[in-house]
């Protein structure tokens, strides 16, 4: 463990950046994934993100289907080359393996991203160490970097007229690491590693989840369904069942006067103040809202949707700890520092900007731009439907802001239809795209 | 060399690499690991057959997690000072390598240079090889034992004294990553 705490957070951090960019939208439906991730009809993005979509009726030839099942033609594949889990064997890769979970073979690889060589390169001494990470010191972060985003888990709820009861669970996680100056310029520039000398990374840490009841209402407030302004705005009682956070947890190494002397060369060390809440102590509490515009004029519709504004929580029974690493035990010494003490937390806001734009002649052109908390995204895309067939086409800017592609296409045939979806896709080391196809069935 | 530690800064390196087509190589500085007395050792060798002196064994600790890795090659290169004081005759330079420390000396050595001496003079003796397949193996373990041989042969009709000093001896290890 003690060797592990940096190692492993170096680990994270290079599977992170050496994978492919996983799925920048969790969706089966080969239509949205033929128009690189846009949403034209009222559902995933749009009502997620934008209250007041719930309001405004369907475009013709736009409508949601009712349920989608993908037909996973990358299973086929995937059994026949699976990957090697024994990791006493040769073929043994994680890097393929946490691919796998990033990104789950569902679809077909018609074109996978082809792997560059990259050698990395150790020199050592008694009294030196350096390594050369070749190509993959490009992907060492300068600045802050992580994961994390906030998300509804179920909103069941009863609505009348426009307004609308629920409870809505949510869940928020965010993890961000910065290296210290030395770890950084050891790793990126290939620099020395030095005696006597700390190398170490920071991180910031929120896990928090809860439920809210909520009150919502969604109409048209004016004009004409063919011309209007539709509003919808929630008021919601955030509820925290449990939490916990660590701010600028510091864990590190500090090398020997010898790099490799007697003894073990490094004296790894770690200090974090964690605060939490655990499950059944007092609930954190807050308000927040969500609010979102539709502007439609006929073929046009533009909207704007603003989810957790004011989102913050107020614990009331926080716990505050000291952790650090007892070199001498090899273990972690937890000291309390406050009980009972109150703290604040706040989810993110996150927002899009649609615009649809559907003139009539079976064609619907749309772009968004999506910020859900993890880094904005950007869709444009569209759809030309002529009799049973469809045609689909976009771009999207990916979360490591390269330009993909989609295009694809459906039959339709009344209440079913069976749709293809291609999209490009690429990872940090190469400027190549892979090309995935996805195929599914959706009833109307 | 104690490099226990390298074997997850390895291993996360490598994953790196991992993510395509790559390869670790290792270049070590063997030398800075050997103790300064255990470098250079005296002979004084009469007239009669040749005279081995071996140097105390030593333990290189490498990388954990390479059991499973393809060793592309291992080269090695080392220089020797022969001070030669007086006499004439020719000193080999052996390299020893086995995973058991007993059993460094009983075999075939890894590499072997030979240079000729002969009067009060200083000579260097180079070796520059890669090591057969049969030794790349040991390096895909946690640890190797090295044995450096200096094997005096007297020419002359009197006396061959001198010293050997071992001024360099490092080592390039290129494995296929496979460090799960």
């Amino acid at each position: 463990m003690r060797h592990g705490l940096v190692g492993v957070g170096f680990c994270a951090l290079v599977l992170g950046f050496a994978v492919p960019a996983p799925a920048q939208f969790l969706s089966v439906d080969a239509r949205r994934i033929g128009m690189a991730g846009l949403t034209l009809h009222r559902g995933g993005n749009l009502t997620r993100y934008n209250a007041a979509y719930r309001a405004v009726p369907e475009r013709e030839g736009t409508e949601g289907a009712k349920f989608t099942i993908p037909l996973p033609l990358g299973l086929i594949q995937y059994f026949n080359d699976e990957p090697e889990f024994d990791s006493d064997s040769a073929a043994f890769n994680p890097v393929e393996i946490a691919n796998l979970v990033l990104n789950p073979p569902l679809f077909y690889e018609v074109k996978k991203v082809p792997t560059p060589t990259n050698d990395v390169e150790f020199t050592i001494g008694k009294n030196e160490l350096i390594i050369d990470l070749g190509r993959t010191q490009a992907l060492i972060p300068s600045d802050e970097f992580g994961i994390g985003g906030s998300s509804r888990l179920l909103d069941p709820g009863l609505g009348f007229k426009g307004f609308r009861v629920s409870v809505m669970g949510w869940l928020h996680h965010q993890v961000g690491f910065q290296l210290g100056d030395s770890l950084r310029d050891f790793l990126k520039e290939a620099a020395p590693a030095q005696p006597n000398t700390r190398y170490n990374v920071l991180a910031d840490v929120i896990g928090q989840a809860g439920f809210a009841p909520t009150v919502g209402y969604v109409g048209r407030v004016a004009g004409s369904e063919e011309r209007g302004l539709y509003v919808g705005a929630a008021v919601r009682y955030y509820l925290g069942l449990v939490y916990g956070a660590s701010d600028s947890a510091d864990a590190g190494f500090t090398t020997q006067d010898t790099i490799f002397g007697s003894g073990d060369p490094v004296t790894p060390d770690l200090d974090a103040v964690v605060r939490y809440s655990k499950l059944g102590n007092s609930l954190g509490r807050g308000f927040g809202g969500d609010i979102g515009l539709v502007w439609v004029s006929g073929p046009i519709e533009i909207g704007v949707g603003v989810n957790d504004i004011g989102a913050t929580l107020t614990w009331s029974d926080t716990r505050v700890e000291r952790d650090t690493l007892n070199t001498v035990l090899n273990e972690i010494i937890t000291v309390p520092i406050a009980n009972h003490v109150e703290t604040e937390t706040e989810l993110p806001v996150s927002y899009i900007a649609n615009v649809v734009f559907s003139p009539g002649t079976g064609t619907t052109l749309g772009a968004d731009i999506v910020d859900n908390g993890r880094g904005t995204q950007i869709h444009v895309g569209g759809e030309h439907r002529v009799g049973l067939l469809a045609l689909r086409g976009g771009v999207a800017r990916d979360q490591r802001k390269k330009m993909q592609f989609g295009w694809g296409g459906g039959l339709r045939f009344g209440p079913v239809s069976l749709d293809v979806g291609f999209w490009t896709h690429s990872n940090a080391f190469s400027d190549e795209r892979g090309i995935t196809m996805a195929t599914s069935l959706s009833v109307y | 060399m104690k490099g226990k530690w390298l074997g997850i800064a390895l291993a996360a390196a490598l994953l790196s690499a991992g993510c395509g087509e790559g390869r670790a190589i290792f270049n070590v500085d063997v030398l800075s690991f050997i103790p300064a007395p255990d470098r250079d050792t005296a002979y004084v060798v009469p007239v009669g057959p040749p005279l081995s002196i071996d140097f105390p064994v030593q333990e290189v600790t490498l990388f954990q997690g390479l059991e499973n890795s393809i060793v592309d090659s291992v080269h090695i290169t080392g220089t020797a000072d022969l001070q030669n004081a007086t006499g004439m005759g020719s000193i080999a330079f052996q390299v020893f390598f086995d995973s058991i420390q007993a059993n460094v000396y009983t075999g075939s050595p890894a590499i072997s240079g030979t240079g000729s001496v002969s009067g009060n003079a200083t000579s260097v003796l180079s070796v520059d090889a890669d090591l057969a397949a049969a030794f790349r193996d040991f390096f895909k373990q946690p640890s190797v034992f090295m044995g450096i041989r200096v094997v005096v042969d007297n020419t002359g009709a009197t006396p061959l004294t001198g010293r050997v000093v071992t001024t360099a001896l490092d080592l390039r290890l290129v494995i296929q990553d496979r460090v799960y």
